[in-house]
């Protein structure tokens, strides 16, 4: 099978251990992975300048973006070193944990940027729906993988859908469309490339398309669908979204072809949310279209490697988790970055590891370590 | 080895590869398009917003450029106030009585005049109406803090000018006032708004355009009611004015005006001018008029009271009388006549000429200034020191009135100087022509006589005269007086150098202007004339002039000025034409028993050229019945 021996410890010990592991990874998206941790690192820099936060002290974004993103390497290597079958068993506890916390906040959540997204745990406002997407992933990879399962039937088609529906209901209602949409894109993305049939998949479509009347009237916050009403109607009212996107396309053109870089950026008003939602249009301030298109193409590569990872894999479990990953950061980026060029509505989805986000990065890092185990622990059976 | 099926399905496969790469480069294309195009359909429609909100765009004032002396020092400057102002759109009109009580309270003004300052106030309800202003940085933290009791009263920052030496040279400096209807009629496409400061008076007013530099621009959006919603960004940001750096010396400026403040309060006459000039390039060195004003009450808003005060006096203070009032010259004008007689060859320098009591002319008598004559006969230079007016009528004569007003305008006279100050005057030189259009007659010849002596219809403003013997000094070039030196910009770097600018020139031959040199000499050495003006240890001339005006009293006297104008030279060779220093003393209805501005000058050169001995003759400066020369 694919790609050669189970790793054991062999003559070498430990040193032959980690060499076979370096050895066995992905490191075109391993690179694009760091690339983007780095220009996340660098965007936090410029705005906790551009906030007028101290650097190095607690509260401020740059300092917590290192700590983040130490926290999310770790996580991510961490993973990629242990076999992918161990952490699978922990599954569905793991996924039922992630129900409860997403209960719980709806119960107890923060009120952070006028909904209950976050909920404080140990002083650290957690927001569980960044963490629900990755762990939904590795539950629907597991419930696809199970011994009878058949990719194209029904009931598989069905079993993912039901798994997924839990997490994605108690995301939709914070409420948090975004997320939302992204967990099922990873079900798309996962049922499509592990080779559901066509019939099963458009009839989710279909389903999903009869329940967006019912969405938008349950589910949808009114500021929601002010942003999609802006976005869609040039006439809205411009005191709000409206006014953030021509803020960051005011940003976006004095950027010009190579930004005006770090320097720049001490006196410079924010733009509105630019650690997150509006990260892109900064990155592209500070470091031009060079750093913009630097950024798509990182996204483009980590998603074209995942696809690649889906095609190579095995068995099922790379194949959904390739998949799913691949349509998570494909969403992600791709909505995030047409939003800050004004040609997606205005939705709170970060761009993978560029944006501010502790709970976004170590999840995302958990979900590709996994891939990265999924390729170095290969052999030995499903 | 896996028990699962896969069934992996090639054409998906590449379909999802496609999108990526599909989505990537669309991506790439928008990011390049936003960039390049400046684009996107939002940008176009924002200019056509909900709810009649409109995008207009806002001037912003630039921070209004120094005024500095010549060494650096501070003239002008922008200091930080606080307006109270309130919005009425914002002020219920069922609680205005309460909230226009406490406010009365707080900046201790009388309710009733507030509420009548909001009742007479037209336009708009959202735009703010004037409350107060220069207040109290404490009582505006008292508003703030109270600022829920007090809906729709705003506490604004307003940039103020501040004279730190205000009436010292307030007549040079000017003054900055809002902006009025005409003139922002005629300045709004400059970018003017109605809140905007403009200069009004001396340097402010004429390097307007300098010192209040480029205006930015900022978006903001309106609703129907014309109230600012919100701010949309600063489209271009103000360029701050450039800083104007005079030619004057604060310290000698306070020189001069000292000399002339003594010498007003010794005679008592409340006007005069003192003003000196470099002869080589025109530049002011000191420019005293009084009476003066404080301008800094201009720039905290003067009171109606105040403004009528300095418009009743009858002197006139926010006048600078240096540039903005002429007077009959008086016997300065001998200079044009005396040199114009030289140069036109109608008396030689050594031929002399008899000096009767009186010249009978048409049969009216015109007396010698001593009325007895001087008993000898006299060159002109001698003539030109005894400041003989029956000599002065004799050249007349032969000179005939056309000749002598062209030398009068040749030496500068009849137009203006061209001074960098607003408000400047020519004066008059009669002629004929100037005659028949005025007074509708020709000029008697008794009147050619006059206007050869500096009366008459002879008028001219004290820079003039002082630019005539600076012409004299550096050999007959008349230079356009400046009293701005330089442009700085706001960094402190030049920005333009004010050029001399060279006005025309007096057209003599040098061995008349050297003769006249000389004659200025003679009268400052003369000491029947001059008295103890000759001791003073430096190279000066001058020309003394006492110029009747007026209604005679009942002792049939008329009520005179004093002047004295000349130069101080580096050496006694009057060939020569390097004099640093030309001057004017100008002494309005002075009346005293001797020269007023003699006194002044003495007093003006001591301090100037820090001389230990007071050469001021006591009791000259007392009220007496002074016809001299």
């Amino acid at each position: 099978m694919g790609l050669g021996s189970p790793i054991t410890r062999g003559p070498f010990g430990a040193a032959g251990w980690v060499g076979s592991i370096v050895r066995r990874m992905d490191w075109l998206s391993t690179a694009a992975i760091g690339l983007l941790m780095i220009c996340g690192l660098g965007m936090a820099w410029i705005n906790a300048r551009s906030y007028g936060q101290e650097l190095f002290d607690l509260s401020s974004i740059f300092l917590r973006s290192i700590i983040w993103l130490s926290l999310s390497v770790a996580t991510f290597s961490i993973v990629t070193a242990i076999n992918w079958r161990w952490i699978r068993t922990f599954a569905w506890p793991l996924y039922g944990a992630n129900l409860l916390l997403l209960i719980a906040t709806l119960i107890f959540g923060q009120d952070s940027g006028g909904n209950s997204r976050a909920i404080a745990v140990f002083g650290i406002a957690i927001q569980s729906s960044e963490i629900a997407k990755i762990l939904t992933l590795v539950a629907l990879a597991t419930v696809l993988t199970r011994e009878s399962a058949e990719a194209d039937t029904l009931s598989n088609t069905l079993l993912g859908s039901l798994v997924v529906a839990p997490p994605f209901a108690l995301v939709a209602i914070q409420p948090d469309a975004g997320t939302a949409l992204i967990i099922a894109a990873a079900l798309f993305g996962g049922l499509l490339l592990s080779g559901a049939a066509t019939r099963w998949i458009a009839g989710l479509a279909g389903l999903g398309v009869l329940l967006l009347p019912l969405i938008w009237a349950f589910l949808i916050a009114d500021y929601q669908k002010e942003r999609l009403i802006a976005f869609i109607d040039p006439n809205a009212d411009p005191a709000g979204p409206k006014y953030q996107l021509e803020q960051a396309l005011t940003a976006i053109r004095s950027g010009g072809l190579f930004g005006i870089g770090f320097d720049g950026t001490g006196g410079i008003n924010p733009l509105p949310v630019q650690e997150s939602d509006f990260v892109f249009a900064a990155l592209v301030r500070s470091f031009g279209l060079v750093g913009g298109l630097l950024v798509i193409g990182l996204i483009g590569l980590l998603v074209a490697r995942l696809i690649w990872h889906a095609w190579e894999s095995p068995d099922s479990f790379g194949t959904v988790l390739g998949g799913g990953l691949a349509a998570i950061i494909l969403f992600q980026g791709g909505v995030n970055i047409a939003m800050n060029l004004g040609a997606a509505p205005i939705t709170g989805i970060p761009l993978p590891f560029v944006s501010y986000g502790g709970a976004s990065a170590i999840s995302l890092a958990f979900g590709l370590g996994l891939v990265q185990s999924h390729r170095v622990h290969q052999g030995g059976g499903a | 080895m896996s028990s699962t099926q896969i069934y992996k399905r090639p054409l998906r496969y590449l379909v999802a590869a496609v999108f990526t790469a599909l989505l990537s480069g669309l991506l790439s294309a928008r990011l390049i398009a936003v960039e390049v195009g400046g684009g996107g359909a939002s940008s176009r429609d924002f200019n056509t917003l909900a709810d009649g909100h409109r995008v207009i765009e806002e001037v912003i004032a630039p921070p209004r450029g120094l005024i500095l002396d010549r060494t650096g020092r501070i003239l002008a400057e922008n200091i930080a106030t606080y307006a109270v102002q309130i919005r009425p759109g914002d002020l219920p009109l069922t609680i205005r009585p309460q909230v226009v009580k406490t406010l009365g309270e707080i900046l201790q003004i009388d309710p009733v005049k507030i509420t009548m300052t909001l009742d007479r106030a037209t336009g708009s309800i959202w735009e703010p109406v004037r409350i107060a202003s220069v207040v109290d940085e404490r009582v505006t933290r008292f508003i703030e803090e109270e600022s829920a009791a007090l809906p729709g009263v705003e506490v604004i920052f307003e940039p103020r000018r501040q004279y730190p030496y205000g009436e010292l040279i307030s007549q040079v400096i000017g003054y900055v006032g809002r902006i009025d209807a005409l003139e922002l009629s005629a300045l709004s496409s400059a970018g003017y708004n109605e809140l905007d400061y403009i200069g009004r008076a001396g340097v402010e007013q004429s390097y307007e355009e300098a010192l209040r530099g480029e205006p930015g621009i900022r978006q903001v959006e309106i609703d129907v009611q014309g109230r600012i919603v919100r701010e949309l960004g600063v489209t271009k940001t103000p360029i701050a004015g450039k800083s104007v750096v005079l030619t004057i010396d604060i310290a000698a400026q306070q020189r001069a005006f000292d000399a002339l403040a003594w010498g007003v309060k010794a005679a008592g006459n409340k006007e005069g001018v003192v003003t000196s000039v470099n002869p080589q390039n025109g530049e002011i060195i000191a420019m005293a008029s009084l009476p003066t004003y404080d301008n800094n009450l201009f720039a905290s808003g003067i009171t109606t009271a105040q403004y009528q005060k300095y418009l009743n006096n009858k002197n006139a203070p926010l006048l600078n009388h240096a540039v903005g009032s002429h007077f009959p010259p008086g016997s300065t004008y001998k200079l044009v006549t005396y040199s114009c007689a030289l140069e036109n060859r109608v008396v030689g320098v050594d031929e002399t000429l008899v000096t009767p009591a009186y010249l009978e002319v048409g049969g009216q008598k015109f007396y010698e200034w001593n009325r007895a004559g001087f008993g000898r006969r006299l060159t002109p230079a001698q003539g030109f020191s005894y400041s003989s007016a029956v000599i002065t009528y004799q050249l007349a004569q032969r000179l005939k009135i056309d000749r002598l007003a062209a030398c009068g305008r040749a030496w500068g006279f009849g137009e203006p100087t061209g001074i960098d100050l607003p408000t400047e005057i020519g004066g008059v030189v009669p002629d004929q022509n100037w005659a028949r259009t005025t007074i509708s007659r020709t000029l008697y010849d008794g009147e050619v006589l006059q206007s050869a002596l500096g009366q008459g219809y002879d008028l001219a403003t004290p820079l003039q005269v002082m630019n005539s013997f600076a012409a004299l000094a550096n050999g007959g070039t008349l230079w356009q007086p400046h009293v701005v030196l330089e442009l700085r910009n706001p960094d402190g770097t030049l920005a333009e150098t004010i050029t001399p600018v060279e006005k025309g020139r007096v057209g003599m031959r040098a061995a008349t202007l050297a003769e006249m040199r000389r004659a200025a000499r003679l009268v400052v050495a003369n000491s029947a004339m001059t008295r103890n003006l000759g001791q003073i240890p430096l190279n000066l001339t001058g020309k003394t002039g006492t110029a009747e005006y007026g209604v005679r009293d009942k002792q049939g006297r008329l009520p005179y000025h004093n002047w004295i104008s000349g130069f101080v030279a580096p050496t006694d060779d009057w060939s020569k034409t390097d004099a640093d220093f030309a001057y004017v003393v100008f002494m309005h209805g002075s009346n005293t028993a001797a020269n007023a501005a003699i006194e002044v000058l003495k007093r003006y050169l001591q301090l100037q050229y820090d001389l230990k001995r007071d050469y001021r003759i006591p009791g000259s400066m007392s009220i007496g019945n002074y016809y001299g020369e």
